[in-house]
């Protein structure tokens, strides 16, 4: 498999395919995030993906190489997501996802739908935090990622990430406790 | 003895470097249903969400390079919109010139009392004017060219034509 400078190299030659093997490589990584950051909403998912990847594709040729693209990608998607959010006011998004959410079980059969019921319901608290709160948990506790890796995607030091991380996952605990919510 | 507060930064530093828990926090964990609930809720957080997230977002595999492809054609469009009216402007603003140096024109025939200065003045825009429309035809890419260049000659409209470029 090419490495994804190797990728880059071709796509600035002028290869689209290169671009589109290139975004594919992160496909899932970029919509769990956006799942997150966008609190789960389809819609919005799918316009901030398509700005992503339209930005993406005529600003890749700044890519200097200074981090790895994944981390590089992360911070696009990232910044693309909050100016979607200051943008769009994300009050009638949560009102979508709430609706979403509530609707898209409809004709699941029983068990499926308590199982996922209560899953979207651990996601429903999560989304409740704040954007920044989110992308933190997101990244450590879903994504696995390093402090220093978080560090370089939301451009903080990593002190500051990890005394962040710190509060968000007890507001998070909090919301899940005065929920009754117990993580198995 | 630490509170459960001090337990919670233990274990939060566990879950961001990796360091193992101590035999303390440990018996901690035991006895403590709070701080127990707080470890659980972040320490198994990353395989069950990941693998969750994936189910969800499963159904957004549909790339949308294809729209991007139809968005790069939108610009195209766009761009070649902006020549259009580029040389739709070109044409107009010749046409007003035209009208407006005729107007002069006959202005210069009837009175005699302009500042000979500005006559002269106005009398070679005026010819320029009569000449450039002989050559123009608005459909023609050469003609474009030619009104292009006499409007940069004689420095009118740069800030219309802006930056116009031919293909």
């Amino acid at each position: 498999m090419l490495s994804d400078i190797k990728l880059i190299e071709q796509f600035n030659n002028g290869d689209n395919k290169a671009f589109e093997k290139l975004i594919k490589l992160y496909d899932q990584d970029v919509n769990r995030m956006l799942y997150v950051m966008l609190n789960g909403n389809s819609d919005d998912i799918n316009d901030v993906k398509q700005n992503v990847l339209i930005s993406l594709f005529s600003s890749l040729k700044k890519f200097r190489g200074d981090s790895s693209f994944k981390t590089y990608l992360y911070r696009f998607v990232k910044n693309k997501a909050i100016d979607y959010i200051r943008r769009n006011s994300m009050e009638n998004s949560k009102l979508l996802s709430i609706f979403y959410i509530k609707n898209q079980y409809v004709e699941s059969p029983e068990k499926k739908f308590i199982e996922e019921e209560a899953n979207d319901e651990f996601y429903r608290h999560l989304f409740r935090l704040k954007e920044y709160n989110k992308m933190i948990i997101f990244f450590k506790d879903i994504e696995g990622k390093s402090i220093d890796e978080i560090s370089s995607i939301v451009n903080r030091k990593p002190g500051t990430v990890k005394s962040d991380l710190h509060r968000a996952r007890k507001k998070f605990h909090k919301i899940l406790s005065e929920a009754g919510y117990e993580f198995m | 003895m630490n509170s459960c507060k001090a337990f919670q930064e233990q274990i939060q530093n566990f879950l961001d470097d990796g360091k193992s828990l101590t035999p303390e926090l440990n018996d901690h964990l035991a006895e403590c249903a709070t701080c127990r609930n707080f470890y659980n809720t972040f320490h198994g957080m990353n395989a069950k969400c990941k693998n969750e997230l994936n189910k969800k977002t499963k159904n957004i595999q549909k790339f949308v390079f294809e729209n991007i492809g139809k968005k790069e054609n939108k610009v195209i469009e766009f761009k070649k919109a902006s020549v259009s009216y580029a040389r739709a402007t070109a044409a107009a603003v010749i046409v007003v010139a035209v009208m407006s140096g005729s107007t002069m024109l006959l202005k210069f025939n009837d009175v005699g009392d302009y500042d000979p200065f500005i006559i002269a003045e106005n009398k070679q825009f005026v010819e320029e004017v009569f000449n450039i429309s002989c050559l123009i035809d608005i459909d023609s890419e050469s003609s474009v060219e030619v009104a292009n260049e006499w409007f940069q000659d004689i420095g009118l409209v740069e800030e219309i034509l802006g930056d116009f470029e031919l293909n």
